[in-house]
């Protein structure tokens, strides 16, 4: 692939390369099987927290899961458990965890789990289920104080929620970034949008703002509120969570 | 610290009802629904403006064309097929979808202050208009583009052109702006990817546009061409020929404008010259050059002036990518007994190993924001391409595939990813979106096809 490969190969190192690795191998292997095969030290008395700490070691298997980071040095292994052989499939790329990865996360997959979970909700929205997911819960001063919301009121913002999301746009590149916009909406009786809205907390990203203040005037009328005023919203990817 | 942890606490509880009443009404948390693209009608230009139809005859009286001249002035570029052109360009993007001119309220044609309610009504997020006009010599292209819920004109520009030239150019660069005035980076509609391809027998480099379309040959030596990369001006490619002794040197492609031939003359006796990458500024190059022994980075003036070692030892080191500010290359190096990704300052201080995993990585290419560097990396015997955060040197797949993946390159808005994949036996070209979604394949039927870079925007 890079012509520098071609020399890498010609030279010696990949020889002593290669017997590094099979050593390297065989004593992971080596190290594998001492810990699967041998016995548990269950008589012995033993400050329960230790315990429990070496079962957790054997259940999960030393080179690491998915979770790319941090492995030492002994590489090989790595990347071969991470990525057994695989049907044809090529979209499906196990998704990264560490907090860096928002904005690479891979697209495919979280395209389907997202329109599941949004029959999920919507179907939760239609049976007028009281909490809709706990993380948004948290964040509405609603889960924290119930009884101070009513019920119609919480009723109301779920269609609200209903209705903006399938005004607003999102387009590929905003769906895995860590982005969250905070908006004050001022509504008339009948669910109009009174001026423009305002951004009350910006994503620090000026064009996905823009887009939330445009998915806003586009979803005008919203179903008209218990009450007209002003009506604080949060537009988040989901992911951000 | 306890004490000092809870007495914030106890604060944060005094204060939260305080909070709480003051907001009193739920935040209403929205989290994107369906919606991915935006929905765009596009307007057919109308043909030309007033003030346009009267400039040219106020330049023609006298001479004997004149009146041919007047006569074909008139003839515009079909606004319907331009129109066609633009929703191609504007859908390549995938963040537009255009709307059918069969659901229209609004006119089919621009005029210059649509009802908005029209557009919003047909579920049109924007609209793009526009005009005509010109001369026997010029065209302008004048463009306007509203975002319909708030009626207002987000972009507006005037793009002008030589009489004969094609209509596709503008037709790409309002695409381009209109992504640009939506998500805030410009599309690559009017980029080039250049790449190597044995389709005639041997391996050439050639040229395309991003969607794939108009190929067309850069070099036809009959040698051996190999690692294009494009200048930050778009106006020339350098490349590595075995064209001249049968040794690898390099040469410079170019547009017209600049001499193409060797780049570094004075070395050609002295060293082999195995590739060639331009810096961000396009001054200088980050070289792979060996001496018989030892193959090392380099840096030079395009002349070949100032010539320095970035790096050299008894290890191999190959294939150098600038960081976006020219501070920093990474390349690789088999220094440790396995290829591996490093970075080292521009001026050769501070190398540091990046990867750690994996046997084999190879092909590192640095992202125009700077925040990642794409790497090949042999998983099973083939290999997969990975996003390095150059940072905290972590590691994310971005494609995973059975068969050998390889040679990313980045376009500049740095949303998608190039590069060069044997799935289908043979090696073709693909695009990905830099979180995995949209895969395509951009060569069709035609050898294989390896070592993309995708070129710079076009001023």
């Amino acid at each position: 692939m890079d012509l520098g490969m071609r020399e890498f190969r010609g030279s010696g190192n990949r020889e002593a390369f290669r017997r590094m690795l099979k050593w390297s191998l065989a004593l992971h292997a080596g190290l594998l099987v001492v810990v699967l095969v041998a016995p548990a030290p269950s008589g012995v008395a033993m400050p329960r927290a230790i315990q429990v700490d070496l079962v957790a070691a054997r259940a999960a298997p030393p080179p690491t899961p998915p979770a790319p980071p941090k492995a030492p040095p002994p590489p090989a292994p790595r990347k071969k458990t991470v990525l057994p052989e695989r049907p044809r499939a090529a979209k499906p790329t196990p998704r990264p965890p560490p907090k860096r990865s928002r904005e690479v996360v891979l697209e495919p997959e979280i395209r389907e789990e997202k329109s599941l979970e949004e029959v999920l909700a919507e179907m939760r929205d239609d049976a007028g289920e009281a909490a809709p997911a706990p993380v948004v819960a948290a964040r509405e001063p609603s889960a924290r104080n119930a009884q101070a919301v009513p019920e119609e009121v919480l009723k109301w913002v779920r269609a609200v929620k209903r209705h903006v999301r399938r005004a607003w746009v999102v387009p590929p590149g905003f769906r895995s970034q860590m982005l969250e916009t905070h908006v004050m909406v001022e509504l008339d009786a009948g669910g109009r949008v009174i001026g423009r809205p305002r951004v009350v907390r910006t994503s620090g990203n000026p064009w996905f703002d823009d887009g939330v203040v445009r998915g806003i005037d586009k979803a005008s009328p919203l179903p008209a509120p218990p009450e007209p005023g002003r009506w604080p919203f949060v537009f988040a990817p989901e992911d951000s969570f | 610290m306890r004490a000092w942890a809870c007495s914030i606490f106890c604060a944060a509880l005094l204060l939260a009802p305080a909070a709480l009443a003051e907001i009193e009404r739920p935040a209403i948390v929205v989290t994107p629904g369906a919606p991915q693209v935006y929905r765009v009608a596009v307007q057919r230009f109308a043909q030309a403006t007033p003030a346009a139809e009267l400039a040219p005859p106020a330049v023609e009286p006298g001479e004997g064309g004149g009146t041919t001249a007047a006569t074909e002035a008139p003839a515009l570029p079909d606004a319907r097929v331009f129109r066609e052109r633009l929703l191609y360009w504007l859908e390549f993007s995938g963040i537009f979808e255009g709307i059918d001119e069969a659901a229209y309220l609004g006119p089919e044609v621009s005029s210059a202050e649509p009802r908005c309610s029209d557009w919003s009504q047909i579920g049109a997020d924007a609209l793009v208009a526009g005009e005509f006009a010109g001369d026997a010599e010029r065209l302008d292209v004048v463009f306007r583009i509203w975002d319909t819920a708030r009626c207002v004109v987000l972009r507006e520009h005037r793009y002008r052109q030589a009489r004969g030239a094609e209509i596709e150019t503008p037709a790409r660069r309002i695409a381009d702006d209109a992504v640009a005035a939506f998500i805030g980076r410009r599309g690559v509609a009017d980029t080039e990817i250049a790449f190597v391809s044995d389709r005639g027998g041997n391996k050439e480099i050639y040229v395309m546009s991003a969607d794939g379309s108009r190929v067309r040959a850069a070099t036809a030596n009959g040698s051996r061409n190999n690692f294009p990369d494009w200048s930050p001006d778009a106006n020339a490619i350098v490349y590595t020929s075995y064209r001249l002794k049968n040794r690898p040197l390099l040469f410079l492609s170019t547009r017209g404008r600049g001499k193409p031939g060797l780049v570094l003359p004075d070395l050609v006796e002295k060293r082999d010259q195995y590739r060639g990458v331009f810096s961000p500024g396009g001054d200088e190059l980050a070289l792979v050059l060996s001496n018989g022994g030892e193959t090392d980075i380099f840096r030079a003036e395009l002349g070949g002036e100032d010539l320095r070692r970035l790096r050299g030892g008894r290890a191999i080191q190959v294939s150098p990518s600038w960081s976006p500010d020219a501070e920093q290359v990474a390349f690789v190096s088999d220094r440790s007994g396995s290829p591996q990704i490093y970075v080292i300052d521009a001026d050769g201080t501070d190398m540091r190993r990046l990867t750690f995993d994996g046997v084999y990585n190879a092909s590192p290419a640095w992202s125009p924001d700077g925040l990642w560097i794409a790497y090949a990396t042999l998983v099973n015997g083939q290999f997969d391409i990975w996003l390095c955060d150059p940072q905290t040197g972590e590691s994310l797949p971005l494609v995973t595939h059975p068969r050998s993946d390889e040679s990313p390159s980045w376009a500049p808005n740095g949303r998608k990813l190039v590069f060069s994949s044997k799935r289908r036996g043979r090696a073709d070209l693909y695009v990905i979106d830099r979180d995995g979604a949209n895969l395509r394949r951009i060569t069709r039927d035609a050898g294989n096809n390896t070592s993309p870079d995708w070129g710079p925007f076009r001023n």
